[in-house]
Parts: structure tokens; sequence; C-alpha cells
């Protein structure tokens, strides 16, 4: 993950946004030039649909009102999203939605650096729980099942989706951020690919030390050499 | 308390004193009554003084006088069995000598023309005939009567005249008495029994009605079988009638009171006054002893059934088996009406009174059933109230401010443990009441503005407009009506909430109201042009859209808060603690230039229905 600039947190409460912000600056430092609070659901879905952010904070509740819908939007950008609520008891959809990790509150310094530190690594399995990809398509959101996606190729920026089906979505996250959020059965086996071993057939090797995958529904996906190794342990 | 066993129990006794009662079959000896019903009499002072009148023995008037009867009939082997004695019943009110072939009969009282001299004698007596007078054949019956001490009654006073076996006629008075003893000492019990309920838990007031209808009944059906059970000279017999005549209308005064006691309909005082009227006209209005009695429990009766069926339209509890009870008892007054008095009374008071018990038990396990509902019912808000509190959104936030003040501003700290310690007091001081005083429950609110107001970092006002400080009602409605509109108004800076009351006749009216966001600007937040890519391979956008409605809330944030627990829990506070007397209404409303979220509350002002 490159640099954070800018944060947006989305938390009504003055004093509770407060500490998340002065703890960020506080952990975060030089590399931070813009925090902003956003109070309300309207206005954290009017600033997401206009502004780039690095990072989101995102209180699930919000003056009685549920944030999912936020978190739906967001989960389809590319920036990760980081819950900080007090419902703990939505930690769990809100890890399906593809979270990169749930902060209850109240929540110590260290607490919030561990949460930082997460977007840099891949997590246990645990916190992997991730179960839709959010797809924006035209203004809308939506969430496309990670059963039927068979294997996501990178795209630029973004990821491509390509599913059982044979049709392929756009997701606005890249394929290294993916990578963190997605369960142990993703595994990246080239620069510009993930598959689900759940999909995979056999490994095979073309001339050349090139090597390749075989999928269920037909294809192959190549692999780069340095995880050949890594999937041959796979296939035992 | 297990009533409805020991009202179970008290009604068994009460069935098998009626059924046992029941089964006292009349005793026929075999042998016949020779009824002498058709006389001749005349007035004077002397026999010789006429004219004779022939008529029925019960037509001689009862106006006080002396009176001479005669009579001449044939005696028949039916009417005497051999070796055994002859006896005369003469029944009637007046002291009465009988001549038996000129022969005088030994009885009680003296007749007299003078009311001086006379001695009153008995109402009914059984003279024994001498074996040696009781010869087969024809025989004259004279009678001197007198009846100078009957008092201001009347009516007919001679009942009857008849001849026979002497031992049958003594036992036909006392069928009568055996079979209302047992129905009597039924009632008794049961009225004895309630009465003890009731000296035990005064709180029981229908336990005392039917301990006094049972009294009543019992009153009167010892004042009905005085006359066979004892036996009484005439001149008592006024005082006898007028004593069933008291107790019969105080079984249809409390049988009437019980029963629009115990199902409450509309027009309850104006039925009761009726009720009172209706009963005591009878009474009052009507000539002979007898008719005054039936009329007196026929109005009753029908007062009662109506009364009856109307709860029971009303499917009050019970009201089905007590209409039963009422039904049954003027049916038995219906199908001999004559006769009810005499020999029907003990058993349709019996039936009416056992269904009546059976009809309280029911209604006292329905007052039990909702009474325990609505125990547990106050359990469980006390508990969601205390709960809320407890809930993520209120503590994990305060206490997530707490620790930023702590590290930042522990000054900041210690007030915000002070304004939450505050409220909580105040929260555990209340929720287990029922309804407390407004007062208690402002402070409840301005605890919680100040624990808001130093977490959100925003001034929380309650502005209170009050007529009726000392008015009372549930706990923490106002409360969570405030938390309601703090959680989901908003507001930057500052946010005042108007709490107004006013009386209208027997109730408040209060007006709680919350702004829902800052003044709308009619210009509008500029658009924002630099928005999501338009998709130019999309359908034409529509411009010509619906003109934006400016009177009505803006929908996404100040959209109303939907019926969530805590105007559930409102409605739940105001059901136990109002019933129905309670009005609840909130809405959106457009006050000067914002969105105002009103809420109007319409509660009684003093006491509640239950």
């Amino acid at each position: 993950m490159s640099l954070i600039r800018r944060i947006a947190l989305v938390e009504d409460e003055a004093v509770v946004a407060r500490r998340l912000e002065r703890l960020s600056r506080e952990l975060l430092g030089d590399q931070l030039t813009s925090v902003v609070r956003l109070a309300s659901l309207g206005e954290a879905l009017a600033h997401l649909r206009s502004h780039t952010i690095d990072l989101l904070f995102l209180d699930l509740d919000l003056r009685g009102k549920d944030g999912f819908e936020v978190l739906a939007e967001a989960a389809a950008e590319a920036f990760p999203t980081i819950i900080v609520s007090a419902r703990h008891d939505l930690a769990l959809r809100a890890f399906e939605f593809g979270v990169v990790d749930f902060v209850p509150k109240p929540y110590s310094r260290e607490r919030l650096a561990l949460a930082l530190g997460r977007l840099e690594e891949r997590g246990p399995g645990q916190r992997r729980q991730l179960r839709y990809l959010a797809v924006r398509k035209g203004s809308r959101v939506v969430p496309v099942p990670l059963a039927e996606v068979a294997y996501i190729q990178a795209s630029g920026d973004y990821s491509e989706l390509h599913c059982h089906d044979g049709t392929t979505h756009l997701h606005h996250k890249g394929l290294s951020d993916l990578n963190r959020l997605l369960p142990d059965a993703y595994v990246q086996i080239h620069r510009s690919y993930i598959v689900d071993l759940g999909q995979v057939v056999s490994l095979l090797s073309h001339p050349g030390s090139r090597y390749a995958v075989t999928l269920r529904q037909g294809g192959e996906l190549p692999v780069s050499r340095q995880r050949v190794r890594e999937l041959r342990r796979h296939f035992g | 308390m297990l009533p409805f066993r020991r009202h179970l129990s008290a009604a068994l006794a009460l069935l098998s004193s009626i059924l046992l009662s029941a089964c006292q079959a009349e005793n026929s000896g075999g042998r016949e009554v020779l009824y002498l019903s058709t006389v001749m009499w005349a007035q004077g002072e002397q026999v010789s003084e006429g004219p004779w009148t022939t008529s029925e023995f019960w037509r001689i008037p009862g106006a006080p006088q002396q009176v001479w009867i005669e009579t001449t009939f044939e005696l028949k082997d039916v009417h005497r069995g051999p070796g055994r004695p002859l006896g005369l019943l003469v029944a009637a009110l007046a002291s009465c000598e009988a001549r038996w072939d000129d022969h005088l009969l030994q009885g009680r009282g003296r007749p007299s023309a003078e009311a001086a001299t006379e001695v009153p004698g008995p109402t009914s007596q059984v003279l024994h005939v001498p074996d040696h007078l009781a010869s087969v054949g024809t025989h004259q019956l004279r009678l001197r009567c007198s009846n100078h001490h009957r008092g201001f009654d009347f009516s007919a006073g001679y009942w009857l005249l008849a001849v026979g076996d002497y031992g049958r006629l003594l036992q036909g008075e006392r069928v009568v008495s055996w079979t209302a003893l047992i129905g009597l000492s039924g009632m008794l019990v049961i009225g004895i029994y309630y009465l003890l309920l009731f000296l035990l838990d005064r709180q029981r007031r229908p336990y005392l009605l039917l301990a006094l209808l049972a009294l009543s009944a019992c009153g009167m059906l010892v004042a009905e079988t005085w006359r066979n059970l004892v036996g009484y000279t005439y001149d008592w017999h006024i005082v006898r009638m007028s004593l069933i005549a008291a107790m019969a209308w105080c079984v249809a005064f409390f049988l009437l009171w019980f029963l629009s006691d115990q199902f409450v309909l509309r027009r309850r005082g104006w039925f009761r006054g009726v009720a009172v009227v209706a009963i005591s006209l009878p009474l009052l209005t009507v000539p002979l002893w007898v008719d005054k009695l039936i009329l007196l429990l026929l109005v009753a009766l029908v007062l009662a059934v109506g009364w009856c069926i109307m709860a029971w339209r009303r499917q009050q509890e019970g009201a089905a088996v007590a209409t039963l009870g009422v039904a049954g008892c003027l049916l038995t007054l219906l199908i001999a009406p004559w006769q009810f008095v005499d020999r029907n009374l003990y058993l349709g008071l019996g039936l009416l009174l056992l269904l009546l018990l059976a009809s309280h038990a029911r209604h006292m396990r329905a007052a039990q059933l909702s009474a325990e509902v609505a125990r547990l019912r106050s359990a469980r808000l006390e508990l969601e109230l205390l709960k809320r509190h407890l809930q993520p959104h209120f503590l994990m936030n305060t206490l997530t401010a707490l620790s930023e003040w702590v590290e930042e501003e522990p000054a900041m700290a210690v007030r915000m443990i002070e304004a939450l310690a505050d409220e909580m007091r105040q929260l555990v001081r209340i929720a287990d009441r029922r309804r407390i005083p407004l007062h208690e429950e402002l402070k409840l609110c301005h605890c919680h503005l100040a624990v808001m107001s130093l977490r959100r970092d925003c001034n929380y006002r309650l502005q209170v407009d009050l007529e009726e400080l000392e008015a009372e009602v549930p706990p923490a409605i106002f409360h969570t009506l405030v938390e309601n509109a703090v959680t989901h108004g908003q507001a930057d800076t500052e946010m005042v909430l108007r709490l107004s009351q006013h009386r209208e006749g027997n109730h408040l009216r209060y007006f709680l109201l919350a702004p829902m966001g800052p003044p709308i600007n009619f210009a509008g937040p500029p658009i924002n042009l630099a928005g999501p890519p338009i998709n130019f391979a999309g359908p034409p956008i529509d411009l010509s859209g619906p003109p934006i409605d400016l009177t009505a809330p803006p929908a996404e944030e100040m959209a109303e808060p939907a019926e969530g627990t805590g105007l559930r829990y409102v409605r739940a506070r105001l059901t136990e603690c109002f019933g129905k007397d309670w009005l609840l209404h909130a809405a959106a409303q457009p006050v000067a230039d914002r969105w105002v979220w009103q809420t109007e509350l319409r509660l009684p002002w003093r006491g509640s229905p239950s």
C-alpha cells in the first residue's frame, strides 16, 4: 500500500470523531494531508462519489441508521475501509463486504495502530471473510457473490472478475488490495492473476519453464515461476 | 392464593345440598286429605247474627273482626286409617276455636269480639279430633275466628281447612321446611365463607357483595321457613312477611350491585339508580305479600339478565356463566310464579348463587391472569429501559469519548463521568416505578442532554412550558422521545427542544418539538458539476422530471424516525399506565424555516381507569 494521504471518517459523535482524527494524525504522521469528518450517511455518500481518498473509517451505527449502504458503496471503491463501531455484532457482516479491520469502540491508540498495520499485510484467515465483491454498475453498486468468481485478472489499476458463467465485472480495487481481503482459497498465481484453487484442475509445465493451470470451466492461466513451488504444495 | 379451587369447593358444597333437598320426595301416605274448601260464614258477635254467606274458605275477607264459619261434610274411610288419630288443619291469620259436632277441640289461641280479650293463636295448627267423634259419616264443623291483631295487613287471611290423618297433616307441614332448610344451610356456609374472605382481604369488594347476597338469601329463607319450622301466633305474621320482603329486597339489591360491580359497562350509575327504584316500587304499590315478592324478584332478575347479557356481548369474563345463573333463576320463577316463594325459591336462589360463584371465579382468574401479565410487562419495560443504556451505541460511544478526554482533557473526562453518573442515578431511581412526577422525568431529560452535549460537542437544551407541574407520567417516556430527537436530529452547535403542556378538561396535552436539521437553505448547496462521470452511452437524462417539492421533508437525513424500540417503549408504558385513555401522534411539521419533529401526547390528568 502506498502512502495514506487522504482519510475520510464517517462518525456522528464529535468527540469520538476528534479522537479518531487525532490518533490517525499521530500514527500516520506527515504523510497525512487531509482528514475529512462526515457526520451523516448522506454526507458520506456524496463525499465518496466526488472525492478520492486513500482510507475510510466508517461507523456502522449513525443516528440510528444502518451504515451498510455506505459500506457497500465503499467496498466497490479502490480505497480500503476500516470499521470503527460500537456494534460488535455487525463485525461478521462487515467482513463479508471485505473490510480490512473492525475496531470495536472504545479503542486505544495501539488498537488503531494494529488496524492501520493491516493495510499493508495479509491478515489471518478468520479476518478474511469476504463473500461479496461490490461492483459499480453505472450509478448502482451490485454485490457479486465471491462463490461465482472463478479467477480475477488485473486490469490496469482495477481488477476484472471472471465468473463461472463467463461474465466479467470490473472492480475498482487493485489485485494486491483484493489479495489482502480474499479468503485462503484464493491464491495469487501470477502478477496479474488470482485464482480460486477449487477451480484448478491441473498444473501444466510448458516448454521454456512456463507454467500454467487449467480451469474447471476450461482455459489456462499463466503461473509465475516464483509461485509454482507454493502451488505444488497445494496439490501435494 | 388459589381462589378458583376454593370457589369450586364452596360451589360443590352448595350443589350437593341443593341436590339432597331436591331428593326429598313428597310423602304420600296412601290416605286422602279432605279439604273443606266451601263454607258458610257470617260476621258478628253472636252466631245468630247473620246474614250467612257461602263461599270458599280463602275468600273470607281478612278485615279485623270476628267471623263465624260453618260447614257440614262427609267423613269417609279413606280419610282416616283404622286406629289412627284424626286431625283438623286450620291455617289462618286469626285466632280460631273449632267445634266438631258441638264439641270444642283443644287448640291454642282464643277468639274474641274485643281485641283486648283475644289471645292470638298460631297461623297454622293441627287439632286432634278425639276418636269417639271421628266416626265415618256426616259431621258439622263450626269455627269462631277473630283477627284483631293483624296489624296493617288486610290481605286474605284464611288459607286452608282440612281433615285427615293427624300425623300426615303434621308431616305435610314439615316437608317444605326440610327442603328449604337444606338449601338454607348451603347458603349460610357460602355467606359466612365469603364474609371471612372479605375480612381477610378488605380490598375485595365482590367477596363482601357475594357474602351479603348469600346472607340476605339466608335471611329470606329463614323468615320463609320460620312458620313451618317454629310456628308463631298470627299477630307475628306481618313481622315475618315484612322481614321476608326486606330480605328479598336485599337479595335483589346485592344481586344487581354485585353484577354491576363485576361487569363494568357504560351508564352503570344510571342502571343502579333505576334498579333501586324498580325493585322498591313493587313493595310499595302491590297489595298482596306474595305478589309484592314475586314482582320484586321478577323485576330484579329481568334487570340482572339484561345486564349480564350486555356484559356477555362485550365478552367479559364470567358473563356467560352469570347469565346462565340469573336466567335459570328467572325461569324457575316464571314456570310457577305462585309457588316460587313457598317452594322453588331455595332452588332458584341456590342455582343463582352457584353460578354466580362460578362466574366470579372465572372473573377472578381472568383478573389475576391480566394482573400477572401486567406485572410481567412492567418488569420487561423496566428491563428494556435499563438495557437501552447498556446498548453499545450509547455505552461504547460514551466510553470512547471518555478515552479521548482521559488522554487529552482529564477535567472534561471528570465532567462527563459526573454527568453520566447523574443520568444513571436518576434512571435507576425511576425505572421500577409505574408513574413518576413530571419534574423527576424532566430531570432525567436534562441529565441525558447534559451527557449528549458533552459527547457531541453541541449544546442540547430542553425548554419547558408547563401548566401542571404536579402531573404524573410513566417513567422515561419524554426521556425516550428526547433521546430519539437527539439521535435522529442534526445539529452543529446547538439544538433546542421545546416541551409544552396545556390542560384540556381532565386531560393534559403535551407537545415536544425537536428540530430535525439546520434551517433549510432554499437556494440549496451549489450543484457539484464535478460529480461522477456521466455515461454518455446511457439513456438520455430526463430533465423534465417532476418539480422538486420544497414543502416535503427532505428525504434523506430528516426522514421520520422509524417506529423503533423507543416509540414502542413509549406506547407500551402509556398503555400500562393509562389503559386506552391516551393518544400519541408524531409527525414532521414545517415550522418557520425548518422541519421540526413534533410529538403530541394527550394523557389523563389525574388517575387512571385501573
